[in-house]
């Protein structure tokens, strides 16, 4: 049997000896002809291969030409079956040729196929001997601040991964940094003009903590040139009770697992209750709905109650008003110190596991520490109705090479190896059976079932007003240094002092109609009295206070702790009417006045009062006093220079006030 | 016409050499040629230097450090010259290296001018993310040679240097009567020192820098072995470390930036987490006798000093500046024009602007920054404003350079992480066996 016709190129009759066709060209003439058909084949296929993208590397293009070549060889059957006459003889039965000569070809393109990508691999491993390896692509990748850690793990782990498959090259670059979402909602409504100076990089990606986070900026990026082209959830984590050993075993023995409500009902919630604050931290927020209930919320009366008892737990045993890590951090603390608070943290279950395993919790916390064992280590309970965080993966809109290396990301996050990966960063990648560190020596139970189910958004919203209708108003008294120092000169033409009477001035703005404000100077002692903005006692604050701070004149020493004391007299302490907090803004060390620390602490932490420092200029948190007289009290100390002191005023005070 | 005077030309020229008169003619037609191509090629030169592509200017940065934003005072002063090649700064807080990286890969034009840290310029070259300068015309006679050399790669001009900076042994005066010249005169002043305090003294530890698992510590780890006479990587861009030449030097550098447990302890374990707001902030506070810091902590410090009143400000002890004992490592940013820009003579021209000797007076007297001219560092208003300015001038021209690599992040990253974790292990382990094959791996950017 012939060869098709349309395979028919000035072939040889193989059916002759010697495969010779007496009317056809000299075999010089006949194989340069083959030749350019082949060359011509190997060309068009390559080109093909060009559109609608070139081949990326080169690499590449040696695959695509053992792929040409192949294909140019085919059309050149004839030289196959004349190869398979000299080995076997002359073909009795021609549906045997074409068989075996089809064969023969397929078996021909695999070989090549299978050398070429070995050859170009080895070739691709011998370039970057020689020249180095690829520059990676950049990526850069937003998380919220608590995630910060485990996203820089992934992170990691994902370079690392590229890296065993690229000749020890990482295929990628991952620069993570963190941002709250309303900072990132702000930065995404401006295009990210307005990240830049306050976030950082424009993100190719952002691991968002929750679909709450997420919700807060789908309609930002609408007008701002950046668009969301991808987002999808890749882990949970539920939302549990951070309890001790003995407290679990109680919860466990029953024969059903209670649900919030039920808890919420029985004495348990009624003790030793802490949460983080729902405004700054995902897991506070989610746990204020499911403590608030989802489908028949607490009314006002029940919510108030509430806050009351977290309000009391938190100030019994100085707990922070802040995250959940800042909360863990002084769990950590007051295990170290031996005297454990018996509290009941609600927390995420990640958030539990990097407690226990000793990993670094940022701020006061912000190296490793040993695995927590024995009765310091929380033990996780579920109540049977409790939701989860669920860990999205966002993915803007970016440069080509961004795009499609974050695509790349997000196919190993949902991965088996990225899956792995969630795992070891204490998350639960969905439909995925999980081990360490997710199991009974870090206080998590393996098998635990939780709704994988977000909460509505319009649920998270509303417990989050209801949070802030009963939340407990501030009391807060500004002690604003006044010291000679004060008076020098921030460049171009401001006093330090004005530049901070700039920033206690815009912090007003921050006050609810139910939140207290006094302002004292400190040495002079003038001083605004504690009351509300616009209170009945008839005097508008903002007026005295902006005329106060105009009025000033920086003068004299520091007397840092009688201030102290003094003020601490001053707010009284905290009750259930209200948080009562000092916030010292100053550059300088105490000078000597006979009061020593202890003296301070003495009476600064039966009395309830947070101290809040602002440290700018000269003074620093790193010192010891200004340490122990914040964490003590359930405070808080803040670096600031100059050109941010308005901010950590503002951070301070937001934290403070929740009497709108 | 001129079709006609050039016919008449060519047949007078052609007449002239067929009359025997060949040698006149070829003269006339040489010059012809270079009348022309001086006619053509003067304009055109001036042109290439005067006419700018109009167009917004647009520089990539890290955040402006300096006093009163020096920077942005310079970019007003450019606006102002120039109304058609207006420019603005985008100050990152953080990450300023991962943005510009991945706005160069893809090459964009919505960036004209990067300003690099200094040990990014060849990563950017060798990716051609940035274009080299145009050199002919261009003066650089006047920057200092060290911070110059940064800006060159593979034998080309990459960029200016914006604004230099080199690593200062801060010492408490009061304690250490005069500027140690060595490692061994520090150990001995710390020695001599410490049995002297009285109790109200915070002195804890004799030594601190930049010990934590970052950039910092490659600097302050390189600046030690190299005073310790070691090497990491040589002259030709080979890793070292491990050569038995090196080893007992290498060893001695370390040893030096290691935690003591005897008395009287140089450096304390937790001063592995220090960058340089916490170094500074335990000078400050009186807790370390010696610091190795940055020029900026010198203004830091002496902003505390100054009370105007008399107040507790003025507790931070008296304290001056020296040259480190061995070369201390380069610092600074360079400005490079970006290869996607389409105004490259616009960006070139603001660059020449901003290091040029007026702006580099303006940023250093005003601002703080590093001059990167030597004639600034003779000034004045310089001398008399910062008494650190001649030490800050010695240390910058006996600097080293950072090992040049297009990989120079993996690189660092690479190192600072072990020698961390050596520093920090308590049973003073030694830097691991394979670390230098680890390095140079990362050379090549494995």
């Amino acid at each position: 049997m012939d060869p098709p016709g349309g395979l028919d190129l000035g072939q040889p009759r193989t059916d002759l000896p010697g495969g010779r066709d007496p009317h056809q060209s000299s075999g010089t003439e006949r194989g340069s002809s083959r030749l350019t058909v082949i060359m011509v084949a190997v060309v068009g296929v390559m080109l093909g291969a060009t559109i609608p993208r070139a081949p990326q590397s080169a690499r590449d293009w040696v695959v695509v030409a053992a792929g040409a070549f192949v294909a140019a060889l085919v059309t050149q059957l004839d030289i196959l079956q004349e190869w398979l006459a000299r080995v076997v003889g002359q073909w009795r039965r021609p549906r045997l040729k074409t068989v075996a000569t089809l064969g023969l070809t397929l078996l021909l393109a695999l070989a090549i196929g299978f050398g070429a990508s070995h050859l170009s691999e080895l070739g691709a491993g011998a370039w970057i001997r020689l020249a180095g390896c690829p520059h990676p692509t950049q990526l850069r990748v937003l998380s919220s601040p608590d995630g910060l850690d485990p996203v820089q793990m992934l992170a990691a782990e994902y370079e690392k991964w590229t890296e065993e498959r690229n000749h020890g090259c990482p295929a990628v670059n991952v620069h993570v940094y963190a941002a709250s979402a309303n900072d990132t909602q702000v930065a995404l409504a401006s295009g990210w003009s307005n990240g830049y100076p306050t976030v950082g990089p424009r993100p190719d990606l952002w691991l968002a903590d929750a679909g709450s986070e997420f919700d807060k900026i789908i309609e930002a990026p609408k007008n701002s040139g950046i668009e969301i082209r991808d987002n999808y959830i890749i882990a949970s984590s539920p939302i549990v009770l951070g309890v001790s050993g003995s407290t679990i075993q109680a919860l466990e023995d029953r024969p059903q697992r209670p649900t919030w409500e039920r808890l919420r009902k029985e004495d348990f919630l009624r003790k030793n209750l802490v949460r983080s604050d729902p405004r700054i931290s995902t897991a506070g927020a989610v746990a204020t709905a499911l403590l608030y209930g989802i489908e028949n919320p607490v009314d006002v009366a029940e919510a108030r109650e509430i806050e009351l008892r977290i309000g009391r737990s938190l100030d019994d045993v100085k707990y922070p008003l802040g995250s959940s890590l800042q909360l863990l951090c002084r769990h950590r603390q007051l295990a170290e110190s031996d005297s454990t608070s018996g509290s009941v943290v609600i927390v995420s279950e990640q958030e539990l596991v990097r407690f226990n395993k000793g990993d670094p919790l940022g701020g006061e916390c912000a190296t490793s520490t040993k695995q927590t064992v024995g009765d310091g280590i929380l033990r996780a309970f579920y109540p049977s109705d409790t939701r989860s965080l669920d860990y999205q993966f966002v993915r803007f809109s970016s440069y080509p090479a961004q795009e499609k290396e974050a695509d790349r990301f997000g196919n190993w996050l949902t991965g088996k190896d990225g899956k792995h990966a969630l795992v070891r960063a204490g998350l639960r990648p969905p439909t995925f059976t999980v081990g360490e560190p997710l199991n009974e020596l870090y206080g998590v139970q393996p098998g635990a079932t939780f709704k994988r189910e977000s909460i509505k958004p319009e649920v998270l919203s509303s417990s989050i007003q209801r949070y802030d209708d009963v939340s407990r108003p501030g009391r807060v008294l500004l002690a604003l240094d006044a010291s000679g120092s004060m008076a020098a000169a921030v460049e171009p033409v401001q006093t330090r002092f004005q530049v901070v009477a700039q920033g206690a001035g815009q912090a007003l703005d921050l006050m609810g109609k139910r939140d207290e404000f006094g302002l004292r100077f400190f040495p002079a002692g003038e001083s605004v009295p504690i009351g509300l903005l616009d209170g009945s006692d008839g005097i508008s604050r903002r007026e005295i206070t902006v005329t106060a701070l105009s009025h000033t004149t920086p003068n004299g020493s520091t007397p840092l702790f009688q201030t102290i004391v003094d003020g601490v007299r001053e707010v009284g302490p905290s009750d259930a009417r209200h948080v009562s907090a000092l916030v010292v803004l100053t550059d300088g060390e105490n000078t000597p006045d006979g009061l020593t620390l202890n003296q301070v602490l003495e009476v600064a932490q039966p009395e309830g009062v947070r101290i809040f420092i602002i440290a700018v200029g000269d003074t620093r948190c790193a010192s010891e006093v200004l340490r122990m007289l914040t964490v003590n009290t359930g405070g808080g100390c803040h670096d600031a220079d100059f050109g941010s002191v308005g901010n950590s005023l503002e951070e301070v005070f937001s934290a403070l006030w929740k009497g709108n | 016409m001129v079709w006609r005077t050039l016919r008449s030309t060519a047949t007078k020229t052609f007449t002239a050499a067929r009359s025997g008169r060949w040698r006149n003619a070829r003269w006339l037609a040489v010059g012809i040629v270079v009348g022309i191509a001086t006619t053509l090629a003067v304009p055109a030169a001036f042109r290439g230097r005067s006419e700018l592509e109009p167009g917004e200017l647009v520089i990539l940065s890290a955040s402006d450090v300096s006093f009163g934003g020096q920077r942005q005072e310079l970019i007003e002063q450019w606006n102002k010259l120039h109304s058609k090649n207006k420019a603005k700064i985008i100050a990152l807080s953080e990450g300023e290296h991962s943005e510009m990286i991945a706005h160069a890969q893809f090459g964009e034009d919505d960036v004209d001018i990067y300003n690099l840290d200094l040990t990014w310029t060849a990563e950017f070259a060798d990716n051609g993310y940035i274009r080299p300068l145009a050199e002919s015309g261009l003066d650089t006679r006047g920057f200092l040679e060290n911070p110059l050399k940064t800006c060159r790669y593979d034998g080309k001009l990459w960029a200016l240097p914006f604004n230099s900076d080199a690593g200062l042994l801060y010492y408490r005066t009061d304690l250490v009567p005069k500027p140690p010249g060595s490692w061994e005169r520090i150990d001995l002043a710390i020695n001599e020192a410490f049995p002297k305090l009285n109790q109200s003294a915070k002195i804890v530890a004799g030594y601190t820098g930049q010990l934590a698992n970052y950039e910092g510590l490659t600097v302050n780890a390189l600046e030690a072995i190299w005073g310790a006479g070691g090497e990491v990587v040589d002259q030709n861009g080979d890793v070292v470390i491990d050569d038995p030449r090196f080893a007992d030097q290498v060893q001695a550098g370390l040893d030096r930036l290691r935690p003591s447990f005897r008395e009287p302890k140089i450096i304390l374990p937790q001063f592995l987490e220090h960058r340089e707001k916490e170094s500074t902030d335990a000078f400050r506070n009186g807790e370390v006798l010696f610091m190795r810091n940055w020029p900026v902590a010198y203004r830091q410090l002496q902003s505390s000093t100054g009370s105007a009143a008399g107040d507790s400000p003025g507790t931070v002890p008296a304290f001056d500046v020296t040259p480190l004992p061995g070369p201390s490592a380069l610092g600074g940013q360079n400005l490079a024009i970006a290869a996607g820009t389409t105004k490259p003579k616009a960006a070139q021209a603001l660059i020449e602007f901003l290091t040029d000797a007026r702006s580099q007076q303006i940023l250093f007297e005003r601002g703080g920054f590093a001059a990167t001219r030597e004639v600034v560092y003779h000034d004045t208003a310089i001398i008399a404003k910062y008494k650190y300015a001649q030490s800050l001038l010695e240390a910058i021209k006996r600097a080293r350079l950072r090992p040049v690599t297009p990989y120079y992040p993996r690189f660092s990253k690479i190192f600072h992480e072990e020698v961390h974790k050596a520093l920090a292990s308590t049973g003073r382990d030694p830097l691991p066996e394979d670390f230098a094959d680890r390095l140079r791996e990362a050379l090549r950017g494995r």
